[in-house]
Formats: structure tokens, C-alpha cells, sequence
């Protein structure tokens, strides 16, 4: 499944929150490389760093030092309405909490994206129907979140995050809110998306459910990479 | 922003509003309010002046007043304007003129043997008078004036318990005529009227025109006052630049009405700043109520917000976002708080403001005039959309600080905090 | 009442002791009207005003020529010295000494009290003849508390300025020499008196020096005029009755 093609490469990367004397160091010296068709996890005790270096891949939060190149793009040069159009258009998020949009439906939570993007309104239906099918949400389109349960809402904002094809799908501690059955459901279910659509995955958990699906396994240890191994399932 | 996404946006807004509805209530409510009770005032008060004013120029000189030059600086008896015949004909052909009315005054002294009070001495012509003025129907002793009374004049009730005289009983009128020299005449009393206001039931005296000319040494051509009611009060300005132009002789000029009765003008021009003062401080609590839920709403999706920034919504969407729920919260709330301001003033028309505040209807006095105390709003469309327009206005002014929260809005910090 | 403040204050005392044989009211009524008359006058009075509140008593120096023309001036008290008015035809100035201000009465001033006093500024100006104003006829002749008088009823002509009801002038029969004067009002009560007495000599004419109002409505006020010396028929030129003169 993997290709050689590097849809993220961080050098050197080091991320300090405050500075001087006080500053916490969040990431040390990260070298990383994820690939397209890439099924990652990435492991490590509270507080090494896992949420940081996702969000930095996302172009939510910027480096102290070091260089971060998404598909080619070097995120140290881009302004941040650049990174918003990036997240927009070439990355999908899905959080612990889901934060879907509560006053919007299922169907019109996963559509946001490509309403955003300026997609037209049959294939965005054709999109998000599609998706519905394939992820087992069929029937719910109508409902709101609050109407929906944590693992129903959870696959809705993994809807959201795939239904615009995007090149990497971030995802942190996704399954610390549902129970394990649902849990497992969810990353079969994303391991599909990955299988059919080829869609780059790179999770952060402590979960070991998550880590039994996983190809790549990063552990990371006081913002450092401690070690990078491919899981031996897949081996 | 396509005008796809704009209108999700302004959906998304629209059913935000509705997330908290009781919080969302409170705010309709208080913009309703805040619309509606100043719009009641306005139309109660406005209502009233405009009541005022046409009461107290048809009872006076006027809406609009040719008199002497000099004579607003002092009203001496001998400042009057000639030639008034000529001009009043030209008047009467006039299409924004209702009616004119020829005023002789004369200021002096009635005596009685009880005592003497300072008066004036309004010559009228008794049928215009009854045309024109609420005096005549406001005699509760006796009758009004016609036209063959020669020394019968009717005196305020004030007036006549001052000088105690009744119906039938004379007093010595005196003044100086237009020469200056001092006059007194014989005068009885014929009724007795009572406008509410102190100074015209304590102070005024209306005979036939054709005594106080002949007390004042004036000729049929000349009076103190050439009285002048417009169709349109609105719009006297304009009559009155034109009339100056076309009809004025050297010594004569056209007033409106506030330069005739600056005390009424100055009063009701008081009393609404007080009102629109009155308004700003309710609009002023009804923007600090606005502005905490209009805060708190946005603080409280912090971060939502902040997961839909990481999604890749643009800023500039979201402050589109929580502008059109300002929006929403003034269309809904201006337009109802006019409706319940205007029908609340609706349903009050035809009350007697003295029934519900209580007191006598002399308290009730502007400038000097007594008001009618009976509700008749004025319902002025332009006013009305006005104020509303204007809290519509403020409510989104309230709008700019939260949307300048969006861009403070650090998603890490947000997102972490789970 | 006018006419006699008017007459008392302000005008010559002449009047001539004609016998009335021939009781004629009119004639009787402007030997009352005249009885003070004469072309010029100089003389020194005071004036006491009592009233619920205060008291006081001016002392006042006055000059008259012909019908009307009076200055007067206060003497006492030192506050209010040099306090004059002045009335030519029907025009009354009043110099205030202390701001130095002359000042015209406007007709609307004219019913104010004059002075402070129960005469008013119009009292200071009215020269009609009762014999114009109104219709008369004698009441009453003969003896009343043992005083042979003459009693004459005046009733206000219609059209007449005047305030009114009823006029009762009461005379000696001997010299019509006024003894009072009663004012009735339109319901016929009685408004206020004027009392005359202390007939004495002065210039060698005779004369009562004292004359009170008596308001009927305000119990126990009055005021009081008392002639305390008088000349008459001096030469005293117009230009004494000017405004320049007043603010001397
Ligand atoms: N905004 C911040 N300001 C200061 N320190 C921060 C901030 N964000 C993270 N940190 C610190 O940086 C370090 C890394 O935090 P991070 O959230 O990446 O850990 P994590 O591996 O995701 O932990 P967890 O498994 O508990 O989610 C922690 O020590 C944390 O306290
Ligand atoms: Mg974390």
C-alpha cells in the first residue's frame, strides 16, 4: 500500500511553549517522514508531545525551529489564511470530541467541507451519500449530533474528515470517548477508507485497539522520537 | 464565499440564535422593549405636541403670525400692521391656509372694586373664533361672544375669581390706545371659559374686534395680529419665506409659531430632548443586556469555533457568522417592538392621561398653555422606522466586539482544553 | 376715592364758602370735586400707611399747578429721601434715587399700589368729575348724629369707567365740606370709606387736614393723609414739572 510518495517531512523540528528559562519543551528535534497510503499511530506517555506534533503537521500551531514541508509546501512560509486553506483543502482533522457543528445534521456536518471548498451541490450529495453508505450511516442523515450517539456522532466527524478526499487525515485520541466494541468498528472502518481510498492516516492514542490496526508505530518520549517501527501485523 | 456557503453561513446563524432559547427570549425581548417603549413615548408625545401646537395656534395668532417688527420684542399697543384687509384676501386664496384670523390686543388693567390684574385684551372676530379656536367651546359659564356684543367680553375663570366678578358684572378696562395715551372702557361679562392653562384663564379677555379697535384708536385696515393655520404645520417654513416675499409691508413680518411662543417651542423642544435622552439610557440598557448575550453566546463556543477554524473555515466566515446573528436578533426584535409600541400607544388613544397619573388638568401645562389631556398619538411612519433603525443600528454595532474575539481565538489552546 | 386722593395730595385747597340756599346735588358734587382746586400749591404732608403687617409713615412735600401738573418728593425717612414722582396729563414717572433711574409707569403698573400706600398710581392720575361719571340725587338732609348734613347717592352711569356700584357722599350742610365718602361695589357692599376730619384754617382757607381710607376687605388696615402745612397760589412755572426736576 505504500507508495514512496512523502506527503510530510519534518526537520529538526522543535516546538517550545513560552520561552527564556521556563519554556517547556514540547518537542525536542523531530525528524519524521509520513507517506501517502500511510496508517500511522503515534504512542507515548501524557505529555510527550503527541497533540503538538499533530497539530504542527495540521498547520494548527507553528514551529520553534526546524522545517515542516506538507505535499511539497514549506508551512514556515505560508501565512496563516494559507495554512486555513490548506487544512481546508488537503487535510482532514477528527477529534477526541468530535465538535461537529450541533445545529447542523449529520448530512450537512460532512457537506460543510465541501461547501467550504466551493463544491457543487450534486456531487457534494453524491459525496456525502456515498460516504454514508460505505461508513453505515445511512438513515442518520437528518438527525442532529445530540441525537446521534458518541460512536454515530465520532463516525460523522470521520465522514467530515475524508468526505473531501484529502491527502492526510489527523486524528487524536478519537476513541478515548466511545467504548472499546466501537472503537474497533470505527478504525475498521478506517482502515477501508484507507484500504479503497489510498487516504493517509496518522493517529494519536493510547489506545491499544488503535494500535492494532496501525502499520507505522511512532513512540515518542519527552518530545522526542524514541523509536519508529512498522507494526508487525502488516510486516 | 460563494452565496452557497454564505447562505449556510447565515443558516448556521439563524439556527444558532436558537440554541439557547430562553437566552435568546431575554435578548428579543429586551430589543423589544427597548424598541417599543421609546416608540410608545415618541408617539404618545409627539401626539401630544402636535395637539398642542395646533391648539395653541388656533387659539393664539396662529401657526403662523404677521404682526410688527417690533412687536415680539415688546407687544406694545401701538406696534400694529396696516394694510391688513388687502392681505387677508390674498391669504384666504391661499391652498395651504385653513383659515385667518384678525387679532387686535391690548395690554392694561381690569379694575373691579375687589381689585385689579394685569390683562390682555384679545379683539376676535367672534364667528371665526368659534371656526378656529377651542375656547368657545370651552365656556362654562354664560355664552360666547357674537358679533352685535359691543361691551360683552368673555374673561378667563381664573380671572374672574380674581377681579370676583360673574356674569353680568362690569369691570374698567385700562390701557393706553396707540398714541399712548391712557383709555378705560366698560366692560361686562358675558362668559366665563376655562382652558386649564393658568396664565390664559388667569390673564386673557377676548371682546368683539370693533371695541378693542375703538379702545386702541385703530382703524378698520389695522390690527395687532394677522393669525394664519396651515394645513400642514410641517411645512410653514416654506409659506412663511414665500408670504414675507409676496405679501409684507415694510413694517410687517411673518413669524411662525416658535418665534411667536418660544416658551411652547423651547418646552416641547426640552421635553424631547428629555425623551430622546430617555431613549438613549434605555437603549443604552437594552445594548448591555444585548451585549452580554451576545458575548456569552460567543464565548461559550469558543471552542466550536475554534474546531471549525481547524477545519479550515476562514475567519472571515465565522465573524459573517455572528454578525447575521445580530442581524436576525434586530429584524426580529425592531420590527415586534414597534408593533407593540405602536399598538400600545393605539390602544391607550382616546384615555384620559389624568385618569391614570392623576392630578389636575392645570399641572398639565407646556409653556404655559394647558395641555389636553386626552391621549391622541400621532403615528409618524418616518419617526417610527427611525428608531427602529437606529437600535437596529446599535444592536449591530454590539456585534463588533465578539467578532473581533474570532480573531483571537488560538485553536491549540482551544482544542486542548477538552 | 380717587378723585379725593387725587384732589388731597396733589391740588390746591381753595374752595369758597357759597351759602347753599338751593340744595343742587351737582353743584354740591363739584364743590367737592373742587374744593381743593386752585393753580398752585405747595404744601408738606404725611402719609401713614398701617397695614397687618407693617407700618409706616412717610413724610412728603408736593407741588401742584392747575389740574395736572404734581411733583412730589419724600422727606422722610432718610431710606427713601428724594423718592419723587411726578404726573403731567396722564403720565407718571417715578425717579428712584438710589439707582438713579427714572422710571415711566406703564398703564399696566397704574391699579399697583402707590407707594405702598391703599392709593394706587391711578388714584394719582384720575381727574373725572363725578358729575360726568354718574346719576345722583340727595338721600338725605338734615340732622345724623347730631351733624346737619347734606347725603348724596351716586349711581355709575352705564357706559362709565368706573368700578363702582354705588357712591355716597356725605357733606356738611353748612359749608359742603366732605365728611365721608362710602364706595359700594355692583352688589352694593360697601368697598371702602374715606373719612375726613381735623377741619382747621390754613392760608386762610378752611380745610380738613386729615382724610383716611378704610379698605372694607382688609379689617384694621388704612391709610392716613395729614396735611401738616400748605400754601397756595405761588408762582410756580411749568418747567418746575419735568423730568429734570424730578431727579433733583
Ligand atoms: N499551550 C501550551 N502552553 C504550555 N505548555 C504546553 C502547551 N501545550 C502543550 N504544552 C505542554 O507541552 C507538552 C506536550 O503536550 P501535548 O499535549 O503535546 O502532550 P500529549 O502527548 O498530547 O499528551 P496527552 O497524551 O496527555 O494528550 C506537555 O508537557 C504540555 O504540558
Ligand atoms: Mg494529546
Amino acid at each position: 500500500m505504500n507508495s514512496n510518495q512523502e506527503i510530510v517531512s519534518l526537520k529538526n523540528v522543535v516546538k517550545n511553549y513560552g520561552s527564556g528559562q521556563v519554556a517547556i519543551k514540547a518537542l525536542q528535534d523531530i525528524d519524521l517522514k509520513i507517506y501517502k497510503g500511510d496508517f500511522s499511530v503515534m504512542m507515548g506517555p501524557s505529555g510527550c508531545g503527541k497533540s503538538t506534533l499533530l497539530n504542527i503537521i495540521g498547520g494548527l500551531d507553528r514551529v520553534t525551529s526546524g522545517s515542516v514541508i506538507f505535499n511539497g509546501k514549506d508551512f514556515n512560509l505560508l501565512t496563516n489564511k494559507e495554512l486555513s486553506l490548506i487544512r481546508r483543502n488537503e487535510i482532514g482533522f477528527v477529534f477526541q470530541n468530535y465538535n461537529l457543528l450541533p445545529v447542523l445534521t449529520a448530512y450537512e456536518n460532512a457537506e460543510y467541507v465541501l461547501m467550504l471548498q466551493n463544491i457543487p451541490i450534486s456531487q457534494r450529495k453524491e459525496k456525502v451519500m456515498n460516504l454514508f453508505k460505505e461508513m453505515d450511516l445511512e438513515g442518520l442523515e437528518n438527525r442532529l449530533p445530540r441525537e446521534l450517539s458518541g460512536g454515530q456522532q465520532q463516525r460523522v466527524a470521520i465522514a467530515r474528515a475524508v468526505v473531501s478526499n484529502p491527502l492526510l487525515v489527523l486524528a487524536d485520541e478519537i476513541t478515548a470517548n466511545v467504548d472499546s466494541k466501537t472503537a474497533q468498528s470505527l478504525l475498521t472502518l478506517m482502515e477501508k477508507l484507507n484500504k479503497t481510498n489510498n487516504t493517509t492516516f496518522l493517529f494519536s492514542t493510547h489506545d491499544p485497539i488503535v494500535k492494532n490496526f496501525a502499520r507505522k508505530v511512532i513512540l515518542l518520549k519527552d518530545g522526542l522520537i524514541d523509536k519508529e517501527e512498522q507494526a508487525s501485523k502488516n510486516i | 464565499m460563494s452565496a452557497k456557503l454564505l447562505l449556510l453561513i447565515i443558516k448556521i446563524s439563524w439556527l444558532s440564535l436558537w440554541r439557547n432559547k430562553r437566552r435568546t427570549f431575554i435578548s428579543l425581548f429586551s430589543i423589544i422593549i427597548g424598541t417599543g417603549i421609546p416608540i410608545f413615548f415618541v408617539c404618545i408625545a409627539w401626539g401630544f405636541y402636535a395637539g398642542l401646537i395646533d391648539d395653541v395656534a388656533r387659539l393664539m395668532s396662529g401657526h403662523i403670525t404677521y404682526e410688527h417688527k417690533d412687536y415680539r420684542n415688546s407687544p406694545s399697543n401701538d406696534l400694529w400692521v396696516g394694510d391688513t384687509i388687502k392681505i387677508n384676501n390674498t391669504l384666504t386664496n391661499n391652498d395651504n391656509i385653513l383659515f385667518t384670523k384678525q387679532i387686535v390686543n391690548l395690554q392694561g388693567v381690569a379694575h373691579t372694586a375687589k381689585g385689579s390684574v394685569g390683562i390682555s385684551l384679545m379683539g376676535i372676530e367672534p364667528k371665526k373664533e368659534i371656526a378656529i379656536s377651542f375656547l368657545p367651546e370651552n365656556i362654562i359659564e354664560g355664552k360666547y361672544l357674537s358679533k352685535v356684543d359691543e361691551r360683552l367680553v368673555v374673561v378667563g375663570e381664573k380671572l374672574a375669581k380674581n377681579l370676583n366678578i360673574a356674569i353680568g358684572k362690569k369691570f374698567v378696562f385700562t390701557t393706553n390706545d396707540i398714541k399712548g395715551e391712557l383709555t378705560e372702557e366698560l366692560f361686562r361679562v358675558k362668559g366665563i371659559f376655562k382652558t386649564g392653562s393658568k396664565e390664559i384663564d388667569g390673564h386673557l379677555i377676548q371682546s368683539n374686534i370693533a371695541i378693542a379697535r375703538k379702545v386702541a384708536g385703530l382703524s378698520n385696515d389695522e390690527i395687532s395680529q394677522l393669525g394664519i393655520i396651515v394645513k400642514n404645520p410641517d411645512e410653514h417654513e416654506v409659506l412663511i419665506d414665500e408670504l414675507q416675499k409676496s405679501l409684507a409691508k415694510n413694517n410687517g413680518i411673518f413669524l411662525s409659531w416658535q418665534k411667536i411662543m418660544p416658551d411652547v417651542a423651547t418646552t416641547i423642544r426640552m421635553d424631547r430632548t428629555a425623551i430622546t435622552f430617555f431613549m438613549i439610557m434605555l437603549v443604552v440598557i437594552v445594548l448591555f443586556t444585548m451585549f452580554s448575550t451576545i458575548l456569552m453566546s460567543t464565548l461559550e463556543r469558543k471552542r466550536e469555533f475554534a474546531s471549525l477554524l481547524a477545519i479550515g473555515t476562514q475567519q472571515i466566515e465565522l465573524k459573517v457568522q455572528i454578525f447575521f446573528e445580530t442581524i436576525f436578533f434586530g429584524l426580529i426584535g425592531c420590527p415586534l417592538g414597534a408593533l407593540v409600541g405602536v399598538g400600545v400607544a393605539k390602544w391607550t388613544e382616546g384615555y384620559d392621561m389624568l385618569n391614570v397619573v392623576g392630578g389636575k388638568s392645570e399641572d398639565m401645562s407646556v409653556g404655559g398653555f394647558g395641555m389636553d389631556t386626552v391621549i391622541t398619538p400621532l403615528f409618524s411612519a418616518p419617526l417610527i422606522m427611525q428608531i427602529c433603525f437606529f437600535f437596529f443600528l446599535a444592536v449591530q454595532l454590539l456585534s463588533f466586539f465578539p467578532i473581533h474575539l474570532i480573531s483571537k481565538i488560538s485553536i491549540t489552546d482551544e482544542l486542548r482544553s477538552a | 376715592m380717587k378723585k379725593i386722593l387725587f384732589i388731597l395730595v396733589l391740588n390746591f385747597l381753595s374752595f369758597n364758602c357759597t351759602y347753599a340756599a338751593n340744595l343742587n346735588p351737582e353743584k354740591i358734587l363739584d364743590n367737592v370735586d373742587d374744593i381743593y382746586r386752585s393753580n398752585t400749591s405747595h404744601g408738606i404732608l404725611t402719609l401713614a400707611v398701617n397695614t397687618t403687617n407693617w407700618q409706616r409713615t412717610l413724610t412728603l412735600e408736593q407741588w401742584s399747578k392747575d389740574k395736572n401738573k404734581h411733583l412730589i418728593k419724600v422727606l422722610k425717612p432718610k431710606k427713601e429721601k428724594n423718592l419723587s414722582t411726578l404726573r403731567v396729563d396722564n403720565n407718571v414717572w417715578n425717579y428712584m434715587p438710589k439707582v438713579k433711574k427714572v422710571v415711566k409707569i406703564p398703564s399696566s403698573m397704574m391699579s399697583y399700589s402707590w407707594m405702598g400706600s391703599h392709593f394706587t398710581n391711578d388714584d394719582l392720575v384720575k381727574q373725572s368729575r363725578m358729575a360726568k361719571d354718574y346719576d345722583f340725587s340727595i338721600s338725605f338732609e338734615g340732622i345724623r348724629d347730631e351733624i346737619d348734613i347734606v347725603e348724596i347717592i351716586c349711581i355709575p352711569k352705564k357706559n362709565a369707567a368706573v368700578v363702582w356700584g354705588k357712591v355716597e357722599v356725605v357733606v356738611y350742610r353748612e359749608d359742603f365740606i366732605p365728611l365721608k365718602i362710602i364706595y359700594y361695589d355692583e352688589d352694593l357692599k360697601v368697598s371702602r370709606k374715606l373719612e375726613f376730619s381735623n377741619i382747621q384754617t390754613l392760608d386762610n382757607k378752611k380745610m380738613p387736614l386729615k382724610m383716611k381710607m378704610i379698605p372694607e376687605d382688609e379689617p384694621g388696615e388704612s391709610t392716613t393723609i395729614q396735611w401738616q402745612e400748605i400754601k397756595f397760589d405761588l408762582a410756580i412755572s411749568d418747567d418746575f414739572f419735568s423730568l429734570h426736576n424730578l431727579q433733583r
